[in-house]
């Protein structure tokens, strides 16, 4: 999947520097979007803020960084506290954005190529593609927010468990138990797609 | 701990019809350069915000100095370009003046036939930040978080004043902080350690929940 190997290399990067003792808390909040935005931006569409809405939403990430940059000591990575200021203004977002479901993947003409299948694959395919993928966004959007983001990240990024335990600030065991759980309602959820496809059809 | 297989691995034992799904998964928009400067322009603009920022500043600065450069660059060019035309046939004046024919005079020129220059009358304005309350809850607990230090009696006091206004406010694990601390600051740790504990209560995940768990004792 294209921006797999980016993702990573960013997450490998930050971890490299930390590794080096750079001093991240005293980054100004536009040095924070330089090296971190990537990592906002890619968390928050795991987190399923939609294309749409991802600029808007960023900036209220950045909002609450420029607000509590001061107050980040180095604890921890700055990416587990970016994590953390994404998860808190995401789950905002998906509480206003539960409301207004149907319009945000009902517009096919947004999605990518890469999403309706490649723009050189017959319509029947592309329409196929994107029914999967906005099923699949259905069922992700059900998982509480903190699953959705480690099984995104696991079954979908390919990412190692070790890389979402870095980039979540959660231990291994942590990611291990959200992704079972994750796994366990995104089978009932895909189930219950199944049987109410099946009702329709007869 | 053994690694768990993927579902979009061949040999796992993923539900019917996962694999498909996941497959047909959106990649996010890539972060491109253009995107990047788009959202520092919004973060320049964040960061500007209570006080002015040096980059913003000069960015606005520059850019008015642009459109009123280019403005009036464009207006001398536009007369020069009027002033160089190649003019109309001058009448011959020269050999007899006396009997110049009125109608080889150039007519006047009316103002409304004379091209518009689409000079811009104003700066374009700058993108409108949405009203946030956060930055309202922020504007009141970095006045308590200023006092901590010099005046812990007086941010304590603003701390009870953020809990009435914003009774859900978002920020209250920072609030409970301050407040912990301002304690501290008073000399009253085991008010200090209580309102920690109690804010760890509330907000056990929180953003602050190290430093609560430090002046809690924990």
């Amino acid at each position: 999947m294209r921006g797999i190997p980016d993702a990573i290399s960013s997450l490998s990067e930050s971890a490299q520097d930390a590794k080096r003792g750079e001093d991240e808390t005293r980054l100004s909040v536009t040095q924070v979007h330089e090296r971190h935005g990537e990592f906002v931006w890619r968390t928050l569409h795991r987190m399923g803020v939609r294309p749409p809405h991802v600029e808007d939403v960023y900036q209220e990430v950045f909002i609450v960084v420029h607000r509590r940059l001061r107050s980040f000591s180095g604890q921890c990575a700055i990416t587990t506290w970016l994590y953390e200021i994404c998860f808190r203004v995401a789950a905002g977002y998906r509480r206003k954005a539960h409301f207004r479901r149907e319009e945000l993947v009902s517009d096919w003409s947004e999605l990518e190529p890469s999403i309706a299948g490649s723009s050189s694959a017959s319509p029947e395919r592309q329409l196929v593609a994107a029914r999967q993928a906005k099923q699949l966004e259905r069922i992700l959007d059900e998982l509480p927010l903190e699953y959705r983001v480690v099984f995104v990240m696991f079954e979908i990024e390919g990412m190692s468990s070790e890389q979402i335990a870095e980039s979540v600030g959660a231990p291994l065991g942590t990611v291990y138990s959200r992704l079972y759980r994750a796994r366990k309602r995104f089978a009932r959820a895909l189930a219950r797609l199944g049987s109410a496809q099946m009702e329709n059809k007869s | 701990m053994k690694t768990p297989v993927r579902w979009l691995e061949a040999n796992a034992d993923a539900p019917k019809g996962a694999a498909d799904l996941l497959s047909a998964a959106p990649s996010p928009p890539p972060f491109t350069d253009a995107l990047r400067y788009r959202l520092a322009v919004g973060v320049a603009k964040t960061a500007s915000l209570p006080a002015t920022s040096a980059w913003t500043s000069l960015f606005a600065k520059g850019a008015f100095v642009a459109i009123i450069g280019g403005g009036s660059g464009y207006l001398v060019h536009a007369l020069a370009a009027k002033q160089d035309a190649p003019a109309p046939p001058a009448p011959a004046v020269a050999a007899a003046p006396v009997a110049v024919p009125l109608v080889a005079v150039p007519p006047p020129v009316a103002v409304e036939a004379l091209p518009a220059l689409q000079l811009p009358t104003a700066p374009p304005e700058a993108p409108k930040l949405k009203y946030d309350s956060r930055l309202e809850e922020a504007e009141l607990l970095e006045k308590a978080r200023a006092l901590v230090g010099s005046n812990p009696s007086q941010a304590l006091r603003i701390t009870s004043d953020y809990a009435r206004q914003f009774p859900k406010g978002r920020l209250g694990a920072e609030a409970d902080l301050i407040a912990a601390q301002s304690l501290l600051g008073m000399g009253n740790s085991a008010a200090a350690r209580s309102r920690a504990q109690a804010s760890l209560k509330r907000y056990p995940g929180g953003l602050y929940a190290r430093q609560l768990r430090e002046i809690a004792g924990q």
